[in-house]
């Protein structure tokens, strides 16, 4: 290379132009992302990333988004597409029913994490569920209220791990508490 | 590198071609790290805190879902999050500390460019004094321990203002071949960075322009070839995840998206200290008064004729109400932007004298001689039964309030007493001024680490040589500016003091 070369420059924008060709040949459409977040045949992780991105594209709220899809994730036998219903791409999306709070959670996922456990208690769903729903940033209205704290996030990683989670009080205990803190002491924004 | 040695503990700025004294900054940098790791064996087990369950929170999400989440209110880099992702999925929960770990073997970056930096302005022995400071610089070495992104963050910027460094030296030198290398690392660092906060955004350019001014000389040809080099270099490194974020969101982002929520939080009625603010919760158990009550009014008190949202609609305003409200209509932060931007910039307009007053209060809790090392022990984050929080605990809490001040003072001293003209001068100068530049909007501790081994750097030069440059104007910059910093000290002085009392244990 000479002292002076443009060579650099040159591959720098080659590679440049070569990437956002991949990214051009790669794009997935809002109706086609729409479309594979619906299709009960598309695998877990296709539903869950073109649901991201049809979330995430919108610029209001979509009931397409905030009501039936996460109706129809929830309803699905995998868990992780269950889980996927609760993260803060769909619960912006939320439909609030007329009169409700301003900052009221998303009606469709709070039911679900706040279904009374069966007798087997909190299963590692369970568990991952309300981590995912009430630990995430933004605010009450999106579902999140209080940071997750380290109990929560070892919960989590263990029930991937298939590590047994604690006895149904303990976690009933550690719950309680948390939810008696003053969300205003802890974070006044 | 050239054999050709200076003086060991010449007073003279060190020549570029002078040999670097890297037996004595490795060890140094060995016991840095040994201070480190001893700090985080005395801190664990350790929680998670504020800013650390968000980022656990976007990496569990990752682990679990394959995804990554913006944070509704921010849009951050994905960089952290990843790391910690990576380190969960080997390691289970424990793969915090296993980051943790990690941050303090990448803390030795940090070191050893403090100390170069110390070695090219100055001498040996001025690198020597730098590694000495920044080894016990206890405010940055808390950060290994905390799942905040500093270390990572700055283990990445303090090499690529290195290589920019020695890229201008070596232009300067006529050796383009090598400056052009570096300039090119120095771009592929800036941008991994950028994975990491997209603080430095603006910084990239802003260096450019000295790097093409300063190669003016060169001709304008040269002068752009150089200049666009490191930016190039960055668009490169950070493409992907712009690419990314223009399929996810159909918008362009690069690095993240956090202005709409900073214009938020720093341009609106209620003064947040963020020092200071996770107090609120211990001092209700203590009894004692919130900070807020003991601040001087006079800069942070919220402008007259001020209506405030009540934002919960329970009919009392709390300190959450501000001066206008979150922009709810979109869907996510980055469209959040342009509005919250203009809703911050219009209440800022509205009321000039609280506006300017505030902005003295934002550069008070910049300087604060506290720290997120005191903050933690005001919490009472470490564990009960450490020495961290028995026998150590006032030792430690002293030495981080003295470093802190001690290094801002120093540094300052350094600066204008010291510090040569050249290139490196130029760097730190663009440095400082994006650094307090910024801090307008939001400010804390926090936001002062990027220059704390600069002010290291700039410390030790003046510990080692004291008065160098003889100049009027520079005597007269050094009262004004240590003038300043005692002002902006005095404006946090209460709130100063009682997070100390609290860090100290020693609460009234």
């Amino acid at each position: 290379m000479k002292a002076r070369s443009w060579a650099p420059h040159i591959l720098l924008v080659a590679t440049a132009l070569g990437m956002v060709l991949v990214a051009a040949l790669k794009h997935t459409s809002t109706e086609e992302a729409l479309r594979i977040a619906f299709d009960d045949e598309a695998s877990t992780d296709e539903r869950l990333w073109a649901a991201h991105v049809a979330a995430n594209r919108a610029t209001s709220r979509d009931p397409r988004l905030g009501d039936t899809l996460v109706r129809a994730f929830l309803a699905a036998e995998d868990e992780r597409l269950r889980e996927g219903a609760l993260t803060i791409d769909l619960s912006r999306h939320a439909i609030h029913p007329p009169g409700a709070r301003p900052d009221a959670a998303p009606p469709l996922q709070s039911a679900y994490v706040y279904a009374a456990p069966g007798d087997g208690g909190y299963t590692p769903h369970r568990v991952r569920s309300r981590v995912l729903f009430r630990r995430k940033v933004g605010g009450s209205s999106v579902g999140g209220i209080r940071r997750m704290a380290l109990p929560e996030a070892r919960w989590f990683m263990d029930s991937l791990r298939g590590t047994p989670l604690p006895p149904r009080a303990e976690i009933d205990r550690y719950l309680v508490e948390r939810s008696r803190e003053p969300v205003n002491l802890r974070r006044p924004r | 590198m050239n054999a050709a040695s200076t003086d060991a503990n010449s007073p003279r700025p060190a020549s570029p071609l002078a040999r670097v004294p890297w037996r004595a900054i490795a060890i140094i940098a060995l016991v840095g790290v040994a201070l480190r790791g001893i700090l985080l064996w005395l801190v664990l087990p350790l929680d998670i805190q504020s800013d650390e369950a968000n980022y656990l929170y976007l990496a569990l999400v990752k682990e679990r879902l394959g995804i990554y989440l913006d944070q509704h209110r921010y849009f951050w880099p994905p960089g952290y999050p990843w790391l910690i992702s990576k380190s969960i999925h080997a390691f289970g929960i424990d793969g915090l500390n296993v980051l943790r770990a990690l941050q303090v073997a990448l803390s030795s970056v940090i070191g050893v460019t403090t100390m170069l930096f110390a070695w090219r302005l100055f001498s040996r022995r001025a690198a020597i004094i730098a590694g000495a400071l920044w080894a016990v610089d206890l405010p940055l070495g808390a950060y290994t321990h905390f799942l905040w992104t500093e270390t990572v963050f700055l283990s990445l910027l303090l090499p690529a203002l290195w290589h920019f460094v020695r890229a201008l030296d070596r232009a300067d030198e006529g050796e383009d071949h090598e400056a052009t290398l570096r300039l090119l690392l120095s771009g592929v660092l800036f941008g991994l960075a950028l994975y990491i906060k997209e603080y430095v955004l603006f910084l990239v350019p802003i260096l450019a322009a000295v790097m093409a001014w300063r190669s003016r000389g060169a001709g304008l040809g040269e002068a752009l070839r150089r200049a666009t080099l490191p930016l190039l270099a960055v668009a490169v490194v950070t493409l992907p995840w712009t690419l990314r974020n223009h399929e996810v969101y159909g918008r362009t982002v690069v690095g993240g998206a956090t202005l709409g929520e900073n214009v938020y939080v720093g341009l609106n009625a209620r003064s947040m200290n963020f020092d200071v603010l996770p107090l609120r919760k211990r001092r209700a158990d203590l009894g004692l008064p919130q900070i807020e009550t003991l601040a001087r009014s006079s800069f942070t008190e919220v402008p007259a004729g001020w209506t405030p949202v009540d934002r919960d609609g329970n009919g009392e305003i709390e300190v959450r109400d501000a001066g206008w409200d979150r922009e709810f209509e979109s869907i996510h932060a980055i469209d959040r932007h342009s509005s919250q931007l203009r809703a911050g910039l219009a209440f800022a307009v509205e009321h000039p004298a609280w506006t300017l007053r505030t902005r003295l209060k934002k550069w008070s809790e910049l300087v604060t001689p506290l720290s997120f090392f005191t903050r933690h022990q005001a919490m009472g984050m470490y564990p009960e039964d450490s020495a961290i929080h028995g026998a150590l605990r006032v030792p430690l809490v002293l030495l981080a309030l003295l470093i802190s001040s001690l290094t801002m003072a120093l540094g300052a001293a350094g600066y204008f007493l010291t510090l040569r003209r050249g290139p490196c001068r130029t760097v730190f100068s663009v440095l400082i001024g994006y650094v307090v530049l910024t801090s307008l909007l939001v400010a804390m501790s926090r936001f002062r680490v990027p220059l704390e081994p600069v002010l290291i750097a700039l410390s030790a030069g003046f510990l080692s040589h004291g008065l160098q440059v003889r100049s009027r104007p520079r005597a007269v910059g050094l009262a004004l500016t240590l003038t300043v910093l005692a002002g902006l000290w005095w404006i946090s002085w209460p709130e100063t003091v009682a997070a100390a009392q609290m860090a100290l244990g020693v609460t009234p």
